[in-house]
Formats: structure tokens, sequence, C-alpha cells
């Protein structure tokens, strides 16, 4: 009787212990070794990670080589081959400190040298980053030391570090390049066979098909997790995405059909994920026109325009509602107490009314000056959505006594009427607005060539003409805030949808870029692992580790039930005995 | 003798001649009657029960039922209502586009064939040059570049589609010309312009209607592509436009594109029925001859 009972409790603890194991055990452990496959569209132009616009190359550079600081999936500024930087106070000097056990791909070490010699020659073969980078801006690049580089500027030019860590700026080794005049001579055996500083070594390229990459032991920042990386190309869409399910890739960056979208999010295995990207589509009104410089107007279209809705209508759903001055992506400069006007077609009438916008007998509104409130929408005709966009504002600006009428041009003809010669009422835009929200000041400021609309507000100009000059992050931060504060409130553009980028992988690899912010860059897969690799520790650790809390559990009870039966026995025997 | 000549002059009773001998062609008749019913179509629309054609208010993707009997399509606008007023941008553009068509090229051919010498010889070289020109990608470069209104596409097919007509007019006024009633004309000292326009236009406009009913139908079928490419006028309803947006989702909501793509074969295909029955009627090699030709 008494062993039956202690045998069951035992038996409970036991099966609870191994329940409890088997939920830890599925702990966030990096494991080593596998291979990730990565599905991207296309080849990269050459190995030249500097000389030219390389979209499909990019993914692979971010693997192979290193810039001086780089930029996470938020677009946060955070340190790679420079663990520190200074700027001095008149913002005219950048020192970087540079990992002093970074070493390329052959051995030799990496140097203040080759920071010297990628800039300069970035400069003189105007490579892509030269203009963004304001390459003839720069005074001059010291060498202090082999580990410490010193850029003196001739403007301040607060955008400076996040352009460094964006594209076209990795260190490039000197030792490979400088026996050859021209940067992309093909005899340069650095062309063929890329010699990095990066967490992944160059295996082969074979053309159309895939370039394969394999860890590199000596990263100086620990060897990656996984044994191979493979970026294996596919043109077609829909190809591309089949060769995923059947198993054939783990990362599929070629953006399949949103209509597939629901389909994979319900295949087990695999993992999609959206977030907003620093790209928007905005409407602009032509302020050199009335009605359109009157903001009670821009106001009421504005609270009128549901772009809720015009992400369900116009995009099938797949968009982020823009919410304030500038894009949400970029994290540290968007400020999300400058809201935008929120739907309210009641409140819009309400201001309309107010302001003598009367309504006419077919229904639309007549300008305090007697003209029909008819207005054209022009936009570019570079896909279904820029008219479908239209379509929907003209519904929903219907409501308030508004006439649409739609007006599609090709692209360099709307640049012609919209941007040129400001011939438009509304026009629709998109564009990429990073890496740095300097791009604020190149779009929607004063004088910059795509202020379509003549947005001219002379204080929000002041505040990012500051920010551009001043290097102190909190400082320039606020600026930022406060200029959007200003742009939400004059509304001469207004932001309607964030774009979305979908990152789709397989769920049994872990510590992607896009889960890895303020650690690495947003295609770097030096923390990605695979939980089908071999444990770092010998096995029997990492069993008692992931394990650790049932093991003592186990222990404290079979203790405990050891000591209570002994205790008993002894009173037991001792009856029995008496 | 009298009344044959006065009834020969009489326009409608040449009509009714033709008429006659159209009855006999049953292609010819069912493309007719199907157009009728697209003009009734076209014609009375706005006064049908139906929904408002642009509003957005349905669910997307909707499939065909009771309520949308064509489904509605990515926007949730409904088709039906969509074909049926897709009729008039269609019909509109197909008409005005030959109407354009057909006055320049009547007035060109006419001057070029009863003028001749230089005068013909250049305006025959403009024709040729303009029959050369790829129409079709002239208009796309044309509508791209300066927007795509209804009006500027009518005008636009119009102004590239009638070297075609031209010709027909030039051979018709050349062998009409020498003809004895023109030189009875001449005798009694009719103005040049009353000759043309009165009496050698007239009498040659027969095969130009035939040639007109195609361009219809080919007019239609371009403002379908232009609006296939993109590159339609987005404030009409337009079938091309439909198709195009259709080709996305064919294989998940076939009706988007499917009904818009009958309605546009229906059209055309009457159209060409009738139009070749016409130039079979008229063509001087059938035997019995139109009343004039």
């Amino acid at each position: 009787m008494r062993t039956s009972i202690v045998g069951a409790v035992i038996a409970l603890l036991l099966t609870i212990s191994l329940i409890s194991s088997l939920v830890v055990s599925q702990g966030l452990t990096p494991k080593l070794g596998g291979t990730l496959v990565v599905i991207q569209v296309g080849d990269p132009k050459s190995f030249n990670p500097d000389a030219q616009v390389d979209d499909m190359g990019f993914p692979i550079f971010q693997n192979l080589f290193n810039k001086l600081v780089t930029l996470d999936i938020d677009y946060n500024i955070i340190p790679d081959l420079a663990y520190k930087w200074d700027v001095s106070s008149d913002g005219l000097t950048y020192t970087f400190y540079l990992y002093k056990n970074a070493t390329w791909h052959d051995g030799v070490p990496v140097t203040a040298w080759d920071v010297k010699w990628t800039f300069e020659t970035i400069n003189k073969s105007k490579g892509i980053a030269y203009s963004w980078i304001k390459a003839s801006n720069i005074k001059s690049i010291d060498v202090i030391d082999n580990y410490t580089v010193k850029f003196i500027l001739k403007q301040p030019f607060a955008a400076f570090l996040s352009f460094l860590g964006w594209y076209g700026t990795f260190v490039m080794p000197k030792h490979m390049y400088s026996n050859y005049s021209d940067w992309l001579d093909p005899k340069n055996p650095a062309l063929q066979k890329p010699v990095g500083s990066g967490p992944f070594k160059f295996v082969e390229w074979v053309k159309g098909d895939h370039v394969t990459l394999e860890a590199n032991p000596n990263y100086f920042k620990g060897q990656p997790y996984l044994d191979k990386l493979v970026f294996k190309i596919i043109p077609d869409a829909n190809t591309a995405l089949s060769s995923f399910l059947a198993g054939e890739g783990d990362v599929l960056a070629v953006r399949p059909p949103f209509s597939e979208i629901p389909k994979l999010n319900s295949t087990s295995g695999v993992i999609v994920k959206s977030r907003a990207v620093p790209s928007q589509w905005y409407i602009g009104f032509n302020l050199l026109r009335y009605p359109f410089n009157d903001r009670t107007l821009r106001l009421a279209i504005a609270y009128a325009i549901n772009r809720s809705y015009v992400i369900e209508k116009a995009m099938s759903g797949y968009g982020f509602p823009a919410r304030g001055g500038y894009t949400s992506a970029i994290k540290w400069a968007f400020n999300s107490n400058a809201a935008l006007p929120n739907y309210n077609v009641t409140l819009a009438n309400k201001l309309l009314d107010d302001a003598g916008y009367k309504l006419g007998p077919d229904g639309i509104r007549q300008t305090p000056n007697g003209t029909k409130l008819s207005i054209k929408y022009t936009y570019f005709t570079t896909g279904p959505e820029t008219e479908a966009i239209g379509v929907v504002l003209k519904e929903q600006l219907k409501k308030i006594g508004i006439e649409v009428t739609l007006e599609g041009l090709e692209i360099g003809a709307w640049e012609q009427k919209v941007v040129k010669n400001r011939d438009f009422d509304i026009a629709l835009c998109d564009g990429f607005q990073g890496p740095d929200p300097d791009n604020m000041r190149s779009r929607f400021a004063l004088g910059a060539y795509l202020n379509f609309a003549n947005y001219s507000n002379v204080e929000y100009y002041d505040l990012l003409q500051n920010a551009s000059v001043t290097t102190d992050f909190s400082t320039r931060q606020k600026l930022y805030w406060k200029a959007q504060e200003i742009f939400v409130h004059d509304l001469a553009y207004i932001p309607l949808v964030d774009l979305v980028a979908f990152y789709i992988w397989k769920t049994e690899f872990h510590g992607l870029p896009w889960e890895s912010a303020g650690k690495v860059n947003y295609n770097s897969y030096a923390l990605t692992w695979w939980e089908k690799g071999k444990s770092i520790e010998p096995e029997y650790i990492v069993f008692l580790k992931n394990n650790a809390l049932a093991i003592v559990i186990v222990l404290v009870i079979i203790i405990g039930v050891v000591v209570a039966y002994k205790v008993t026995k002894k009173k037991w025997s001792g009856k029995t005995t008496s | 003798m009298k009344s044959k000549l006065k009834s020969d002059n009489n326009f409608f009773y040449k009509y009714l001649l033709l008429w006659n001998r159209f009855k006999n062609y049953k292609g010819g008749l069912i493309g007719f009657y199907l157009f009728l019913v697209v003009i009734f179509i076209a014609l009375f629309v706005p006064f049908l029960p139906l929904c408002d054609p642009y509003s957005i208010k349905f669910q997307s993707f909707l499939p065909p039922s009771f309520s949308h009997p064509f489904g509605t399509d990515e926007m949730g606008r409904d088709i039906f209502s969509r074909v049926l007023w897709g009729s008039r941008t269609s019909l509109s553009v197909g008409f005005g586009a030959a109407l354009v068509s057909s006055i320049v090229g009547v007035l060109f051919g006419s001057l070029a064939g009863y003028v001749g010498g230089k005068l013909d010889e250049l305006l025959s070289r403009i024709i040729d040059i303009f029959l050369m020109i790829p129409a079709f990608f002239l208009i796309l470069l044309i509508v791209a570049i300066y927007g795509s209104s209804i009006y500027y596409v009518m005008l636009v097919i119009g102004l590239t589609t009638w070297p075609s007509t031209a010709r027909i007019v030039r051979a018709q006024i050349l062998s009409l010309k020498e003809r004895e009633f023109i030189y009875a004309q001449k005798v009694i000292g009719s103005s040049t312009f009353r000759i043309l326009f009165a009496h050698l236009i007239p009498n040659s406009i027969q095969p130009i209607f035939a040639n007109s009913i195609l361009q219809v139908a080919s007019a239609i079928l371009l403002e379908a592509g232009l609006s296939f490419l993109g590159l339609g006028d987005p404030n009409v309803v337009s079938w091309g436009k439909m198709i195009y947006s259709g080709t996305s989702y064919i294989f998940t909501s076939w009706w988007i594109a499917f009904f818009p793509g009958i309605a546009i074969v229906v059209t055309v295909a009457s159209l060409n029925l009738i139009g070749d029955a016409l130039v079979t009627i008229l063509s001087p090699k059938t035997e019995e001859r139109g009343a004039y030709a």
C-alpha cells in the first residue's frame, strides 16, 4: 500500500517533469551548422560593392563586407568596423575607432588605410555613394594610427553617418585593389573572388543560378552559426514561390504575388511577417492654385480620406495607414504625436460649410469665389494601384461634395506636368524616404526639386536646415519631431499609405536580420541559426541547462520523498518494535 | 422614265434597295439585330435600375449571384452595371473615331481624286506615309504623353485611321469624274465645290459607309487595347480596362475579365458581320450592283 502510493507520486512527478522539459527544450539557444538558402531575383553585377548601383548584389555584399557603421532593420546607426566614433561639436570632424582584430578573408588585417583608400576612391571614381555621402564635402581623411581614422568635412552634414551606413560605402581591401588604376579592372582577381571582412567568405558564383558563401571562422565579431549561406537566383516570382514551397529555399526574398500571401501564411513551417518600409504613397496639393492654397479645404480633404479604406480597396489590404508627417519605418525620427487628421466626414463637411464652400444644386460644392469644386487627380501609370487610389479618393471626396476627375500619365510626362510645370490640382507620388530624415528636406522643403506642391513654410524649412547640420542626436531628433508637427498642420502633402515589405522564411531558422534589430545590418545572416544544427556545448550540458528547472524539481521531490519515507519508516519501525 | 429618274435621286429609296439586298445575307442580318440590342442598351442604360457603376461600396471579388449577375470586381464595383455602361464608351469612341476618320478621309480623297495632277501626287504620298505609320503605337505614344481623355482617344484614333477611307474615295472619284453627268455639270458651269459636294461625294458614299462600319469596330478594339495597356480614360467605364484589371485575378475571379470580354466580342463581331455583308453587296465585283456605285 505504502509503496504503491509512493510509486504513483513519483510517476506523476516524472511525467510533469518530462512535459516541462519538452516545453523548455524548445528554448532559444543558438546551434551550429546548417545551410541557409535565400531565394532572390537576380545576379550581382560585379563584386565591387561600391562602384555601381546593384540591388541584387547588395544583400550579398552585406554579408561579405563591412562598413564603418551600418543600419539595422529600424534604420538605427549601429557599429560595424568601427566600435566607437566621435563627432566634434562643430559637426565637422568624425573620428572612427576600428576593431583591432578585424581581418580580411585572406588574413591581412583591416586598417585605417583601407578606409582612407576606399573613400578616396569613391570620391575619385565617382562611386555610387559619391553624392549621398557628399564625397566632395570631405576635406580630408586622416589616418591617426592603424586603427583610428578621422574624416574632416568642409560643411557640417548630419546625415553623414546614416549614409555611411547605407549603400555603396563598404570598406574595401586596399591591398587587392591598389595595383590597378581602375577599380572595375576585370583583371583584378578580387572582382571574381571577392575578399571581404564580413561574417561570410566567398566560395563560388554560378551565373544565373547561385552565389555560395561559407562561414568565416575568423570573423572579428565571432564566427556565424551557419556553415553556409547560398543566394539562389530565380527571377520569376511564381517559380520562386513554388521552389520555396518545395523546400529548395529557406528565405523567400522574391516578393510573391499578393494573392499568394494568405496561402503562404497558412502553410505550416513558414513564417510571413510584414513591416512598414520607409516608402510612402502621398498626395500633394498645388499651393500655387486657388482654392488649394486654403488650408481649411486641405484639412477637410484630410478628414475625408479614410486611409485604411484606401489600403483595403486599392492595395488588397497590403500596406499600413500613414500616421504622421514622416514614415514610421525610421523609428527614431518618427514623431507619433504629430498625427494626421483621423477620418471624420461630418467634421470635414462642417469645416467646408463654415468656410463658405456652399453645396451647389448638383451636390457639388462651390468655392467662395463661385467656381465649382471639381479637382483633377494626376497620377503616373506605373501600376494598377495608382489609379485605384484615385478611384477611392473620388468616392470619398464625393461624400464631402468635391468632384474628382482622374488623369493618368506616363511617368516622364507626369514629372514634366506636375514637377516641372506645376500644372495640376492634386498629384500622387511615392518614393524612398530614408535612410535618414534629411530626406524630408530634399523632398518636401522649400527649394527641393521634388517639392511639387510648392510647400514653402519657412519655419519647416529652417527646422530641417538646422537639423541637417546638427550632430547632437537628441537635438536633431527634436528638430525633426517639431518639423513633422508643422507638416501635419499645414497639410501641403497628405501621406496616405506606408508601403509594406514581406519577410518570408522557414520556422526552423532563427535570428534572421529582421529579428536582430540593434545587432546586425538589415541583410546580415551573421546571427542566424538552424534549430536542427549541432549544439555549441556538449549535448548533456545543453540538456542539463534546458531542463535545469525540471531536474531541480524532480531532485527536490525525490529527496523529499526519500526523506519522508525514511522518517515514516523510522516511525513505523519504531511502532512495530515497541 | 421620268419617275425612275426621280426615284433614283431619292436618298431613302437608294437605301431601301440596299436594305432589300442586305436582308438576303443571314450573317449581316444577325449582326444587325445584335448591334441594335447594343445600341438600345447604350441609349437607355441611364434609365435602367442599375447600381452606380463607379461605386466601390460592395464587397470585392463577389462571384456572380442574383444581386450581382456578373459578380463584383477587385474594388467592389458591380460588373453587370459596368458592362452595360461600358457600351456607351465603346460606341461613342467607335462612332466618334469613325466620323472623324471619314470626314478627313473624304476631304483628302476627293480633293486628290478630283483635282489630280501635282496635288494628287502630294496627297497620295501623304496618304502613303500615314498608311505606313503603325497607328497603334502612334496612338499609344500620344495618349501616354498627353493624357487619355475619352475625346482625345476618339480624335487620335480618327486622325490615324483616315487614309484607308481616303484611298477608297479617291478611287471612286477618279472613275466618277469621267462620267457624263459630271461633264454635264461642268458644261452648265457648276462650281468645283458644287460638283464635289453635291454630286461626286454623295455618289461615292456607299463604299465609304461599309468601310466606316468596319472602322467603328476597329476603333472599339483600339480603345479596348489602349485601356488594356492601362492607358484608357480612367474617368469612364471601359471594357478594355475591366479586362486589364481582371487579368491579375483570372485564376481566382474569372468573372472580372470574362464578361467585358464577351461584351467586346459581341459588339465587334456584330459590326464586322454588318460590314462584311455591306462590302459584299457594294463591291463592284458583285454581279448585281447597287442603284449607284
